[in-house]
């Protein structure tokens, strides 16, 4: 896999503050993975993201996405629509007052003729599935929905990069699955880089890595199952452990004679059940 | 404060085209002293719920006691200043609603509204400051140069200023990272037991309603569908799926582990402890 994403040693601080929100940080990102990042609240999750697709520009160092610089001006704008970004709040990033017309929004930005726009509008609320509700007003929408919208106006613009920047942490489990079934999806037929920002745990299991930021920076990356059976390194960051390597853990201390943590409930079930027949 | 709710019903916009009905016949007692959780999907009714037990909202029909104050559908309009004091809603996001220039005055707006003097609001202040686990010198910064985390701390401190009797949280820990939530809910749990609170928590964790929870009333589609104790909630997987919600994780590996192996295991409580306590039995007995 190639690289899509490079941060090179960015350090970032914002005007009004003494410390820095970032601190040296350098990672990249393969093309078609799925990467979380995680992290306490302020550890610079959030600020790496705007970092990404140049809603901030670093003080120090550079954000590289496919061969672009977002600390060239002249880049800037179309790394903007090769890196979508959703936000939190789904009720803070709604602009029409239709499905339709929030789509279009983002597309007569970036010029697109209205032929094209409207094939693009179609096909990007099939992704979705929302095709349902292209006349539907934006206030009679779930919040799942309006994330999924949120989504669908970023496809429209062919990313290659989506982010989410815990955008479904305002929903409830429903909203929340719903949300990162689409995302998903995408990111298996489509091929599109996943960078999500979030607290989740059961989430960041499912990424292809996950990257650990503390105090502004990153402290870990690695696949899911070397950085939560690192416990220490977990605590420390702020974080918690997942509950099936918890689970392992206890199981130990009452004698279960378990060999190693396992990551999810399906793995743990089967190791429990080997076990047993074995016995 | 004893609570008793008889046939609530709460209708948005009534005689418009927009009318909407919310709640349903929503009859409950929530005796003085309980930690209940109030849990359903986005739109069941649990907020609509909520805004009536200080009086925001006002019945279409039905009636609502808190303590000795009572109100019904259709009553003159009342003085709800003082029930304001006793009962302290924290609602979802609460950081938003901070817009003091200082810490300290934004803690001590709640208290000095309710005929507190500065001296004992300043006291209050301070005292709440450390009780949520801010650092003193947070007390002179504008609250909006603090993280997230410390403004959603900020403005809990606001609301517990008050010494309300009932605390209402509205998802407090939404948006918090593990550890803050943690500390939040534990903050939450040892003022409720300390201060012999009545605490009725809005979440979408089965984990916290397990963990913390004395009772637990299931909304869905503006109705009381289950109310009971966790374990009698936690048995009942397909009814909580009809509301769209699911068991805490515990639950959900006894019942896989119940179909791989065929053993099966009840719970008293829902803790990653005691769950490892019930599948190690298993063990001990095979060995012995």
């Amino acid at each position: 896999m190639s690289e899509i994403l490079k941060v090179n040693d960015v350090s970032f601080k914002y005007p009004a503050e003494t410390e820095l929100a970032l601190k040296n940080v350098t990672l990249s990102c393969m093309k078609g993975e799925w990467l979380s990042v995680t992290g306490h609240n302020g550890s610079g999750k959030s600020t790496l993201a705007k970092l990404l697709n140049g809603l901030l520009l670093p003080d120090s160092g550079n954000v590289e996405v496919e061969g672009l610089f977002t600390t060239n001006m002249d880049e800037l704008w179309e790394i903007r629509r090769r890196v979508g970004v959703v936000f939190q709040n789904p009720d803070n990033q709604f602009v029409g007052t239709s499905v339709r017309d929030d789509i279009a929004f983002g597309l007569e930005n970036f010029g697109v003729p209205r032929d094209e726009m409207i094939r693009r509008i179609d096909e990007s609320v099939k992704h979705v599935g929302m095709e349902q509700y292209l006349d539907q007003e934006p206030h009679l929408l779930s919040g799942g929905q309006k994330q999924r919208v949120a989504i669908a106006g970023i496809l429209a613009q062919a990313p290659s990069i989506i982010i989410l920047d815990e955008a479904t942490s305002m929903l409830d489990p429903m909203g929340r699955k719903e949300v990162l079934e689409t995302v998903r999806t995408l990111n298996k037929e489509k091929g599109i880089t996943v960078i999500s920002i979030t607290h989740d745990l059961e989430e960041a299991l499912h990424s292809d890595r996950v990257l650990v930021m503390n105090k502004g920076r990153v402290s870990a990356l690695g696949a899911p199952s070397d950085i939560f059976s690192n416990t220490s390194l977990i605590l420390d960051a702020g974080l918690d452990t997942p509950f099936s390597v918890k689970l392992s853990q206890k199981l130990r201390e009452e004698g279960v004679p378990l060999t190693r943590d396992y990551l999810t409930q399906e793995e743990l079930v089967k190791a429990l059940w080997t076990l047993k027949s074995g016995s | 404060m004893d609570i008793k709710i008889r046939q609530l019903e709460h209708r948005y916009m009534p005689g418009s085209p927009y009318e909407r009905l919310a709640l349903k016949d929503i009859s409950l007692d929530i005796s003085e002293g309980t930690f209940l959780a109030l849990i359903g999907h986005t739109g069941s009714g649990k907020s609509t719920l909520i805004q009536h037990l200080n009086g925001l909202l006002k019945p279409s029909s039905g009636s609502i006691a808190m303590g000795d104050t009572a109100w019904a559908a259709g009553d003159k309009k009342m003085d709800m200043k003082p029930l304001r004091k006793k009962v302290g809603i924290v609602f979802q996001y609460p950081e938003h609603q901070l817009f003091e220039e200082t810490v300290e005055k934004d803690i001590m707006f709640g208290p000095m509204n309710f005929g507190e003097s500065e001296t004992e609001a300043k006291e209050r202040a301070k005292e709440m400051i450390s009780l949520v686990g801010l650092p003193e010198e947070v007390s002179d910064k504008s609250p909006f140069d603090l993280s997230g985390g410390q403004m959603r701390r900020v403005a809990i401190a606001g609301v517990l200023a008050m010494k309300p009797d009932v605390l209402i949280l509205d998802e407090p820990t939404a948006g918090l990272d593990p550890s803050g939530r943690n500390e939040i809910m534990e903050l939450f749990y040892n003022l409720h037991h300390d201060r012999k609170l009545t605490t009725i928590l809005v979440t979408h964790s089965m984990e916290d309603a397990a963990k913390y929870a004395d009772e637990i009333v299931v909304m869905h589609q503006g109705k009381v569908f289950m109310k009971g104790v966790p374990a009698e909630i936690f048995q009942q997987e397909e009814k909580l799926k009809q509301a769209s919600l699911d068991v805490p994780e515990t639950v959900e590996f006894l019942h896989k582990w119940q179909a791989a192996s065929g053993e099966r295991h009840e719970l008293s409580e829902f803790t990653v402890a005691s769950l490892a306590k019930a599948l190690a039995s298993e063990w001990k007995g095979g060995v012995s």
